[in-house]
């Protein structure tokens, strides 16, 4: 009684913590895919991908916005390895051995 | 004797040229405006002005992030702990495979996920009405405070989670397995015997956490930017629609203060572990 209790804690705060994890990806992609949906419907009503092609369509700034906050990521992200702190900080310790 | 300290130096002036051109001079320009009337003269008046119409926002900051952190300590201990502790080597391999991935989900997805998934209709409430676990129609939305803290707990849990676990796994388990040997609990080796332990990781995760979700503009924007709202918000509005840098100037001088309080509590941590968290 006490094991099947257990288990039953177990999975419920598990399968809890994946609900909150992925219902709202699930949700994301849902809505993406949604053409129409109200209340009180569960499912969309319509699917497709119409807003897709409202995102990239050619008159859309969306795709150069993408494209900017990947630039401005791989930048920042990238300047951390060669910072020149981290360098400045190889360089001081060589200094630092050289003049013993 | 000069010359090597110099030598020593030199390498890195060019890091702390770039921080004090990237960092310390827009901070101190933000500080001067702040503290300057719009005719020029020095004054308090951005700060009156920002008290009166924002106090109820800094107030409303504070609350939520403060809480937020709390929450976050408890659930990221929780899950540390039982990746540690978990008998069940099943069981804790789906937890260590679900939990890191909020961490890769930028805020302002998460804002936005969160805020179609706990509205009134939203698939939270759908899917636990399938269930008949609850009536929908008795039920209200989560889109004001409770979603931003929600969202940051959520956002937040993992990375705190991450630093925890890997703290608790370096610990020597022979405690662990002497307090378990003496007949104790789970929750209470976690509590007495674990958490002490990890107390500096903990802190400092959390510090992180703290100034992280002080700074997020896109999650309190997007659930509830009505009022009252957070500080990030209140700035945002104040330099979009008014061009008024010297009343977001004040606010971000409120920001700081309150960050400022967890950066010294960081680097009395810092100070006290020898510079190793």
């Amino acid at each position: 009684m006490r094991t099947a209790f257990g288990w039953l804690l177990r999975g419920g705060l598990l399968g809890g913590l994946a609900f909150m994890i992925f219902g709202p990806l699930a949700n994301l992609v849902l809505w993406a895919v949604a053409i129409q949906w109200y209340f009180p419907h569960k499912l969309p009503l319509t699917w497709g991908f119409k807003y897709w092609g409202e995102v990239f369509k050619p008159t859309s700034d969306t795709l150069a916005a993408l494209g900017t906050s990947v630039l401005i990521a791989s930048i920042t992200s990238s300047s951390v390895f060669s910072s020149p702190s981290r360098r400045g900080s190889r360089w001081a310790e060589r200094a630092c051995r050289a003049a013993g | 004797m000069n010359d090597r300290r110099l030598s020593a130096l030199l390498p890195v002036a060019p890091a702390v040229a770039m921080v004090l051109a990237l960092f310390v001079y827009p901070l101190g320009m933000s500080l001067v405006t702040a503290f300057t009337a719009p005719d020029g003269r020095p004054s308090l008046e951005n700060f009156v002005k920002a008290f009166e119409l924002y106090g109820t926002d800094i107030l409303f900051t504070v609350l939520i992030v403060t809480v937020s952190t709390l929450l976050t300590g408890v659930f990221a201990a929780a899950i540390g702990g039982y990746l540690v502790l978990g008998a069940h080597p099943g069981v804790v391999a789906v937890l260590k495979s679900i939990y890191r991935w909020p961490l890769f989900i930028p805020f302002i997805v998460a804002a936005q996920c969160m805020r179609t998934f706990l509205a009134k209709n939203g698939l939270m409430n759908n899917t636990l009405g399938a269930l008949g676990l609850v009536d929908i129609a008795n039920l209200s939305g989560l889109l004001d405070w409770r979603d931003i803290i929600v969202t940051f707990v959520g956002k937040q849990t993992p990375f705190v989670a991450l630093l925890v676990s890997g703290a608790m796994a370096a610990l020597d388990r022979a405690t662990i397995e002497a307090a378990a040997n003496l007949g104790a609990g789970g929750l209470r080796i976690l509590v007495e015997i674990i958490l002490p332990q990890v107390g500096g990781v903990m802190l400092v995760g959390l510090i992180l956490a703290f100034v992280t979700m002080l700074s997020v503009l896109s999650v309190p924007i997007m659930i509830s930017g009505g009022s009252p709202t957070m500080i990030a918000v209140d700035m945002a509005f104040r330099v979009n629609s008014y061009s008024d840098y010297g009343v977001a100037n004040a606010l971000g001088f409120a920001s700081y203060a309150i960050a400022g309080l967890a950066a010294w509590i960081y680097l009395r941590r810092n100070v006290a572990s020898g510079g190793m968290l």
